[in-house]
């Protein structure tokens, strides 16, 4: 059928359908939301890295007026178990901890108050067990086992080619290990979730989520209900990042349990001290990385082994070392290369998703590595990039060939040409005084999509329905977190129709209403929910080109359909609204809803040789820094950013620049100054007085630039994007510090304290080497 | 934690103030801008059953200039320090360091008062007392005495000031306009960060040589200090580079930083050195 669909908001920058409602501080958060005869839940945790619980007193507490519920594993109704990719996370600690803020009892009262005084009231007795906090030394550890026989979540492979010819064909070679720490989330809106039991044992819950059909097994399986009796409702959700993909589960059947067990609407809200202690955060990583090239700088070989510190369950840790293992080379041809990577269980909190998902670890190792083979080469770390990136028909480490949408070149290119990368470099003086300045690159790509380690989750439902007034309400299951889907998504349905991006709603994300769309995570929301809209506006399509044909009396194939009109595409002045078309079609009775469905194309990937179609399509980055180092106190300033992402299309350009913002700035936060802190497995900095996030003062000049190779199964051509921003910040500024004051800082974050005391290290190497 | 069950009296002058301080001193707890007592009491750390709001005390509000010095309420925000020129000019280390104090939100509620009661090592407007010389008065329905500011803090978190005293004014001279300061300051970040290492500096420099210096250093000892080896080493002295290596060298050595989750002991050491070479290399452009 010829779909002669005229491009009407697709493209441009409209307003976000939440931004009112957000910026008049109208949106309705968690914690905004009341029910009558609500109670107020508390989780009691674990102050233990690793011990038994030998007793846990309830007495007293249960003596506190006002306290309906307090639940143990003994008293769960159906499986003490959250699953994420494997089962060995219990819902409540059964008689063993294994991180500090484990949760072991939960408890429902009148108020937070009394929630409180409750808690307190309750100790617990352990016999403390010796924890293992260093991933080196619990990988293979012969006696204290976590999981399995070797602590070991996952263990993945790459191999390609001959990594030994790979090396002897290398003028140079280059080995160093990496070190990456424990970034905090730090979304705005703490977790939380409100759950409010039904007639007939349905259970309905609330909450700020990334993945409300998570949350739904989970509660299905820890109250022993069927799915079909629990129905999950997205809250507006301030802020994820990857935090809350799997961790919101827990909370809601927090929440959950408690409603069930009481009969009453249980209110549960995250404290930031308690989010910060018991939530995942990103992997710390360990990388250790050989690299080798030509004379000319070609890329022969890269040697990896990559340890991700994965904390005391596996939740996400073995797809995050998956995604993290399959982009260990960065964006380049490498024809021999051999991955070694494993998620190793520690006594700490879980880690977990966080954009780039196991990738700006090591990316952050490889992007370096580029810079230390260039200056072995005695070339522009510019030029060694440019002569490695992948091009169309170019192989992955993987082996996927590249047959289409590939805009690495390009966004090089544009980020080299605007930044003037060159040109300053060049003309860069040795300045008098302490501050010296330098300029760094780095370039990534990102697989979009959940890949071949999630292809059981990559599908997505959709419903769409237009009414009798011409407006249209449609729903998807994945989630608006700020990131902009809901807007994106409505102007892609506006389009579809032909109607005015006005006219048309979406509705809040809830179980219920669609198939499930797996999670939002990924970068996966616009490709999976808008292909899948896509599906039902096609089938509601039909009806309108039928109607309108009829009262236009020419044939459907001539019908365009845009911004509100249905229009003879033979003689545009012949003409009319599809307010009468769709008028009609209500007169014929038609079926004016559709249910949509998407199913992403097919990938592959094989453990033992590490090899496969990894990803659906790759997207692309250049990343160029400018900074300012003061080397008597080792600080670094950011001045500005220039990064060209290819994004295959920017359905509203301006989302696509405020992602790029948040994540330079996010990145540069893991860059300089983010670091969780622990001590015995107890997070030492669980507020943003001592975990330090930049604030709009550290936040530089930023140039975001849009490059747009076509994905032919994206949703008019786009790819998914949000994660690309933050993944090559670390390694630009390393490598823009490097080019300062000649340091490379194989650690993260590049402290002030760090820095000086590199500084202070060379400064004596050089004054014993001149003597 | 959440704060509950709290009552809260706000006297509407300052006698009434004294008084229910007088007749209640441990029972109740002096609120401010509340940017130190409302997080302590949100982490639990203090249960206040009873807050002695200041905010409606006329009596502890604005500032004059007169006889030669500068009295302020101990309820001058951070916010109104920034607003006026008078600081600005005649009270350049107290203004700058205003300046980096907080974000916009905190300088508009945190009070000099709370500041300097708080007694943090690392507060940030009391190394810039130290060098202005200031002092501040306690007073109580039936005292008033005016303690220099050094004699304050008695470690962190703890002074000298007595249950029933409440803080109400901070004074300093005025210099001629010959003298010169400034505050500087390493932070985690360059807004709400609280300090790793501060220098206020105040001084006079004629023909090179420094006439006389006041120096007083922040977070680098249990209370904010002044280190009278490195003010007597520059006192009379040209600021050439090598005296400044010199001068640094022996600041070090006046200092007991220690380690915590901001910094090191070392780093914040070196840092000290540092500061007071772009502090005496700042005095000498204003000097000149
Ligand atoms: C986000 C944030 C950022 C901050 N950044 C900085 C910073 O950069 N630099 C810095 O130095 N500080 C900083 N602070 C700390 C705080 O803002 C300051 O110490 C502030 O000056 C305290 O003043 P306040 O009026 O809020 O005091 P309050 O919190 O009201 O009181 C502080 C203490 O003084 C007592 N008190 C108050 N007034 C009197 C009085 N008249 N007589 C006797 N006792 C009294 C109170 O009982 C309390 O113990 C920050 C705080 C926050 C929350």
């Amino acid at each position: 059928m010829n779909l002669n669909l005229l491009h009407g908001v697709v493209g441009q920058s409209v307003p976000r359908v939440d931004a009112e409602a957000k910026v008049l501080g109208k949106g309705i958060f968690i914690a905004d939301l009341f029910f009558p005869r609500m109670l107020y839940a508390r989780v009691i945790r674990s102050s233990e890295p690793h011990a038994k619980i030998t007793h846990i007193h309830l007495e007293t507490a249960r003596l506190v007026p006002g306290v309906p519920a307090i639940l143990t594993a003994e008293d769960i109704p159906g499986r003490n178990e959250i699953h994420v990719v494997f089962n060995d996370q219990p819902f409540l600690a059964p008689g063993r901890v294994k991180y500090v803020g484990e949760p072991i009892a939960v408890l429902a009262a009148e108020s937070p108050e009394i929630a409180e005084e409750a808690a307190e009231k309750i100790t617990i007795e352990y016999e403390v067990l010796p924890p293992l906090l260093d991933p080196l030394e619990a990988r293979w550890h012969p006696d204290i086992h976590l999981f399995g026989k070797d602590n070991i979540y996952r263990h993945l492979k790459v191999r390609k080619g001959n990594i030994e010819d790979g090396f002897a064909r290398s003028d140079v070679t280059i080995e160093n290990e990496y070190r990456t720490p424990c970034q905090e989330h730090a979304y705005l809106e703490p977790q939380g979730m409100v759950a409010v039991p039904r007639p007939n044992g349905l259970m309905d819950v609330y909450g700020s989520m990334q993945c409300p059909f998570y949350v739904q097994e989970g509660v299905a399986t820890v109250l022993g209900l069927p799915l079909s009796r629990v129905r999950i409702i997205q809250t507006a959700t301030g802020g994820a990042f990857g935090g809350k993909e799997d961790v919101p589960t827990l909370v809601g059947v927090q929440a959950a349990i408690l409603a069930q067990k009481t009969g009453r609407p249980v209110k549960l809200i995250y404290s930031r001290d308690e989010d910060i202690i018991s939530t995942s955060k990103r992997h710390p990583g360990i990388i250790r990385y050989k690299s080798g090239a030509k004379r000319d700088g070609t890329l022969q070989a890269i040697e990896v082994e990559y340890i991700l510190d994965s904390g005391a369950y596996a939740t996400l840790s073995p797809v995050v070392l998956w995604r993290g293992t399959v982009h260990a080379g960065g964006p380049y041809r490498i024809p021999h290369v051999k991955v070694d990577s494993y998620a190793v269980a520690t006594h700490k909190v879980p880690a977990g998703a966080f954009r780039g998902f196991g990738s700006p670890q090591i990316l952050f190792a490889a992007e370096s590595q580029m810079d230390e083979l260039a200056r072995a080469l005695g070339m522009d770390p510019c030029k060694i990039r440019e002569k490695n990136l992948l091009r169309l028909n170019d192989e992955t480490i993987t082996g996927q060939k590249l047959t289409f949408s590939v805009g690495n070149l390009e966004a090089f290119q544009k980020t080299v040409e605007t930044s003037g990368y060159l040109k300053k470099r060049n003309q860069k003086k040795e300045t008098p005084g302490p501050i010296k300045k330098g300029f760094g690159l780095s370039s990534v790509y990102y697989g979009v999509g959940l890949g071949a380690g999630g292809i059981h989750l990559a599908r997505a439902g959709a419903y769409v329905q237009i009414l009798a007034d011409a407006s249209v309400q449609f729903a998807v299951g994945t989630t608006e977190m700020g990131q902009g889907m809901a807007t994106v998504l409505t102007q892609i349905v506006a389009d579809e129709l032909g109607l005015p991006f006005d006219a048309v709603t979406i509705l809040e994300t809830d179980t219920s209403r669609v198939p499930d769309a797996g999670p939002t995570v990924a970068s996966r929301a616009t490709t999976m929910s808008g292909n899948a809209l896509k599906d039902a506006c096609g089938k509601l399509q039909e009806s309108l080109f039928r109607a309108a044909g009829d009262l236009l009396q020419i044939s459907k194939e001539s019908i365009q359909i845009k911004e509100g009109w249905a229009v003879d595409s033979g003689k545009p002045g012949h003409r009319m609204t599809l307010k009468e078309v769709i008028a009609e079609c209500f007169k014929r009775r038609e079926n004016m809803a559709a249910a949509g469905f998407y199913r992403s194309p097919e990938v592959s990937w094989d453990d033992e040789t590490g090899r496969g179609n990894a990803y659906i399509t790759f997207a692309y980055a250049t990343n160029a820094a400018e900074v300012e180092v003061d080397t008597e106190t080792g600080v670094i300033r950011v001045l500005k950013i220039t990064a060209a992402h290819d994004v295959g299309k920017a359905i509203n350009p301006q989302l696509v620049t405020g992602q790029i913002e948040g994540g330079i700035v996010q990145g540069m936060g893991y860059t300089l100054t983010e670091e969780i802190v622990t001590k015995n497995g107890s997070v030492q900095n669980p507020n943003f007085s001592t975990y330090i996030i930049p604030t709009i003062k550290e936040a530089p000049e930023i140039d975001p630039l849009i490059v747009e190779a076509p994905f032919p199964n994206g949703p008019n051509g786009a790819k998914g994007f949000a994660e690309q921003p933050l993944m090559g910040i670390a390694p630009a500024i390393a490598n823009a510090v490097y080019d300062a004051i000649g340091i490379r800082i194989k650690e993260l974050p590049l402290t002030p304290e760090r820095v000086w005391a590199a500084l202070r290290e060379k400064e004596g190497r050089d004054k014993r080497s001149s003597h | 934690m959440r704060i509950s069950g709290v009552q809260t009296y706000s006297p509407k002058n300052l006698e009434e103030t004294l008084q229910i301080l007088y007749r209640h001193p441990l029972q109740f707890y002096i609120l401010s801008g509340g940017t130190d007592l409302v997080v302590k009491m949100q982490d639990g750390v203090i249960h206040p059953k009873h807050l002695l709001n200041l905010s409606f005390v006329r009596e502890l509000k604005g500032f004059s200039s007169e006889d030669g010095q500068i009295v302020l309420g101990t309820n001058v925000t951070f916010g109104e320090i920034l607003e006026n020129s008078l600081f600005r000019k005649q009270a350049e280390p107290l203004y700058q360091a205003a300046k980096c104090m907080g974000s916009p939100q905190i300088r508009n509620l945190a009070t000099l008062g709370g500041n300097i009661i708080n007694a943090s090592p690392a507060a940030d407007s009391v190394p810039p007392l130290f060098v202005l010389n200031a002092e501040v008065c306690l007073e109580s329905v039936n005292s008033i005495r005016w303690v220099k500011i050094e004699h304050l803090a008695a470690g962190p978190g703890k002074t000298i000031r007595k249950p029933f005293e409440l803080l109400t004014k901070i004074r300093f001279p005025i210099k001629p306009a010959s003298w010169h300061g400034g505050f500087l300051r390493l932070g985690q970040r360059e807004a709400l960060a609280i300090s790793k290492v501060s220098l206020a500096y105040w001084g006079v420099l004629e023909n090179g040589v420094i006439q006389d210096i006041r120096l007083a250093l922040g977070a680098v000892a249990p209370t904010v200090i002044q280190p009278p080896k490195t003010e007597a080493f520059l006192k009379g002295n040209t600021l050439t580079e090598t005296e400044m290596t010199r001068v640094a060298e022996i600041l070090k050595t006046e200092v007991h930083p220690i380690s915590d989750i901001r910094s090191n002991e070392t780093y914040r050491r070196e840092m000290c050195g540092v500061l007071l070479k772009r502090a005496l290399r700042q005095l000498m452009t204003q000097c000149t």
